[in-house]
């Protein structure tokens, strides 16, 4: 079953007195637990539609489910609900709450949603979460003392603090040098597997591109090429319906 | 609680715009504190001040179109009403158990002359002496002589007036000295003579109050023509000697026509012929012109006419329970709303024309300034408290808008308006309150200072008047303490405001902004 569903998704955004269309009509479904690259060159519309996967930005027209649920018409705080409870994010800019260290940025999410998790339950999955992304030895500091690739390893420890079914990356890597980034890309693929989390990540990265087990390439709004690469970790079908 | 760990630890990240705002917080609130407990003291200083020595707690008095006040502000131009059914209020007022003491008084204003000179003027209190010390025994410091023991016609001199004159006649003026008191009344000019018993000022007095002496109640209410006045000219129930219209009758002056009292073309005419004809009487002025006119009138029909000073002395007589106030004091200052009531219910039931009023009304346009000088001082703490919101609001706005992405992610990993909110709304608390503290202890700081060291009017009039006297000593006002809390919640909630709603707007999508 499809954990995320787009179908004849549009995007607008106004310009002045004119409307640009950024997404012009893409359809596609990403399995459970795949490892996703959605690719293309700058303005090829990646980032708009991680943001509608996302639930941050809505569609002008079309359809885009998230774990079974259609997003539009949803009401602001079951969004935000669905985000919470389904959704983890890794940006660009690593976007980490400066005042908070290391420990306490990881177990943001955690005290965010309804139900709140015990102390001692949390205080652990937040350590086993350090000790993954390893940043033991840093798990006192603030993000301004780390460099870019801990920072980034902080924020993929957050997305998957609430245990999310998906964990969308907008170019992880950009702010990154290229070692650095291939080891980011690794820790995510590390993660999907372990954890059968789904990874969605866009970039434009030919290389990072590679390490994907599902490519959805993106030219001019639309989807040019729909993919599963040799060697990747799993063997799904992959429909492709966008132009 | 994590939206306070992150409130507190933004405050302490930019410490620049936390010690601006805080600045401005402290700063507001220290004056505010400081100011309200300055305004508060000058308050309370004036009705002490005013209630212990010069006006009572309550003061009874007659009513007229005219604006009156106990205190002059100036050369008596208002003829003050003279208080109506007096002696049944007196007896009412003696009779309440929550009232210490009474004192009738007459207000008013006369030329001091010393040898024919007119050397001043001074306004006028007229009482029995026994009377104004035992209702303000502290009210009078004495520079020379006291009280005078005897009845008769004294006067106490404010020594203020007495310097002044002085200076004017070149002499000295001392205890046992006659000095002439010139009034004007409705009755015309008067003259009176009163022996000086005393030197007096105010223990807390101020310039208007430096220019009052004290004399006896008789020899005023005669410069006045308290009573005579009233009788000659009665007007239908309001103003004769007790108000009601059935007071005492005296002769009025319709009685007596100009031609009865100065004659006709017939009593000169008489007047040149008695003259001539039999040289018993003569006469000054026109009739020397030697006009052999026929008045009429025999010698001694003239020193008939002429020597009857019946009607002068009508004039001259003066009504002795004639009085302008009714000044009581009560036992504590909680019996006072009682006290009035009881008072207001005697004048109901004597049906006259008075009301009963407070120490502020007694003391006229000097506690109307000390209120209206609280009201511009509100109205400017009103204004810097807009525009310290206004700042603080600008200052909070732009770091929101600094903060565009850091909002935008909590907003995209699962954190609702109602996080973000409280994220704003604790930092301006927090803020306000920290530095709201803060302020109230510079304000109680500059306060305490004051009134230990005291705050000097020196020899500025205007500030004479505010502070009852040449030095104020301000108090903490509790008061003032819980103004600066409430101010301190609305800025701080105020400032807030559009800040959260700039906060509430930012988008999820903003988290995704390239940084």
């Amino acid at each position: 079953m499809a954990i995320i569903r787009l179908e004849n998704v549009k995007k607008n955004y106004p310009l002045g007195k004119t409307q640009v269309q950024a997404v012009k009509g893409v359809s596609f479904e990403i399995a459970k637990g795949d490892f996703i690259s959605i690719a293309g060159p700058s303005g090829s519309g990646k980032s708009t539609i991680l943001n509608m996967i996302g639930c941050i930005d809505t569609p002008s027209e079309g359809i885009v489910e998230i774990d079974g649920v259609a997003i539009s018409g949803m009401k602001d705080r079951d969004i935000t609900n669905l985000r919470h409870r389904t959704l983890g994010f890794i940006f660009q800019s690593f976007n980490l709450i400066p005042v908070l260290n290391v420990f306490e940025n990881i177990e943001f999410p955690l005290l965010l949603g309804d139900k709140p998790v015990p102390k001692a339950e949390r205080r652990e999955w937040v350590n086993f979460l350090i000790d993954e992304v390893g940043l033991s030895a840093w798990a006192k500091h603030r993000s301004n003392e780390l460099s870019g690739g801990q920072r980034q390893r902080v924020a993929i420890a957050r997305a998957l603090a609430t245990k999310p079914k998906i964990v969308l990356a907008d170019e992880p890597t950009a702010n990154l040098d290229s070692a650095t980034g291939e080891a980011i890309i690794e820790l995510m693929k590390r993660m999907n597997q372990e954890l059968g989390t789904t990874f969605v990540f866009s970039t434009h990265d030919q290389k990072i591109v590679g390490i994907a087990d599902h490519v959805i390439r993106l030219k001019d709004g639309l989807v040019s090429e729909n993919y599963r690469q040799e060697g990747s970790a799993k063997d799904k079908p992959a429909k492709e319906s966008g132009k | 609680m994590i939206v306070l760990k992150i409130a507190f630890r933004n405050l302490l990240e930019h410490k620049t715009k936390t010690a601006i705002i805080g600045f401005l917080i402290a700063f507001a609130i220290a004056f505010l504190v400081a100011g309200n407990s300055l305004m508060d003291s000058v308050k309370a200083g004036m009705r002490t001040s005013y209630s212990a020595n010069y006006t009572g707690d309550l003061i009874v008095h007659g009513v007229s179109e005219e604006d009156f006040s106990l205190i002059p502000v100036g050369p008596a131009t208002v003829d003050i009403p003279i208080l109506p059914a007096f002696s049944e209020l007196r007896a009412a007022a003696e009779a309440s158990p929550l009232v210490a003491a009474v004192l009738p008084l007459i207000s008013g204003s006369a030329s001091l002359s010393i040898d024919e000179e007119t050397v001043g003027l001074s306004f006028l209190w007229g009482v029995d002496f026994t009377d104004y010390e035992r209702m303000f025994p502290d009210s009078l410091r004495f520079v020379e002589g006291g009280f005078p023991s005897d009845s008769g016609a004294f006067v106490i001199l404010s020594e203020t007036v007495r310097d002044d004159a002085e200076k004017e006649v070149g002499k000295k003026i001392r205890i046992g000295d006659k000095v002439t008191l010139g009034g004007f009344g409705a009755a015309g000019s008067r003259l009176r003579e009163a022996t000086v018993a005393g030197v007096f000022s105010f223990e807390r007095g101020g310039a208007q109050l430096d220019r009052v002496s004290i004399v006896d109640a008789g020899t005023l209410r005669s410069l006045k023509g308290m009573g005579s006045v009233v009788a000659a000219a009665p007007v239908a129930g309001t103003n004769s000697v007790d108000g009601t219209g059935t007071g005492t009758e005296i002769a009025t002056e319709a009685a007596f026509s100009e031609d009865d009292l100065f004659g006709s073309g017939d009593l000169l005419a008489s007047e040149a012929k008695t003259e001539t004809e039999s040289n018993t009487a003569t006469t000054r002025g026109p009739m020397e012109t030697g006009a052999s006119v026929d008045t009429g009138f025999t010698s001694a029909e003239l020193d008939s006419i002429l020597g009857d000073v019946s009607v002068r002395d009508k004039y001259s007589v003066v009504d002795s329970s004639a009085w302008n106030f009714l000044l009581v004091r009560t036992a504590d200052t909680g019996s006072i709303s009682a006290v009035k009531k009881s008072m207001e219910t005697e004048i109901t039931r004597a049906g006259v024309q008075a009301e009963v009023s407070d120490w502020r009304w007694g003391a006229g346009l000097v506690a109307d300034l000390a209120f209206s000088i609280q009201i511009v001082f509100n109205a400017i703490v009103l204004i810097v408290s807009i525009v310290v919101v206004i700042i603080i609001m600008n200052t909070l706005v732009i770091s929101v808008t600094e903060r565009i992405p850091e909002i935008g992610t909590i907003r995209a990993i699962g954190g609702r308006t109602g996080f973000v909110r409280s994220m704003i709304v604790w930092e301006t608390l927090s803020i306000s309150v920290v530095f709201g503290l803060v302020g109230m202890l510079i304000g109680t700081a500059a306060i305490v200072v004051s009134g230990l060291v005291g705050l000097h009017a020196a020899d500025n009039m205007f500030l004479q008047l505010l502070f009852g006297g040449s030095v104020l000593r301000p108090g903490l006002s509790t008061g003032a303490l819980a103004w600066s809390i409430a101010a301190t919640a609305v800025i701080g909630t105020l400032s807030s405001l559009y800040p959260t709603s700039v906060a509430l707007k930012i988008s999820p999508v903003k988290a995704m902004q390239k940084g």
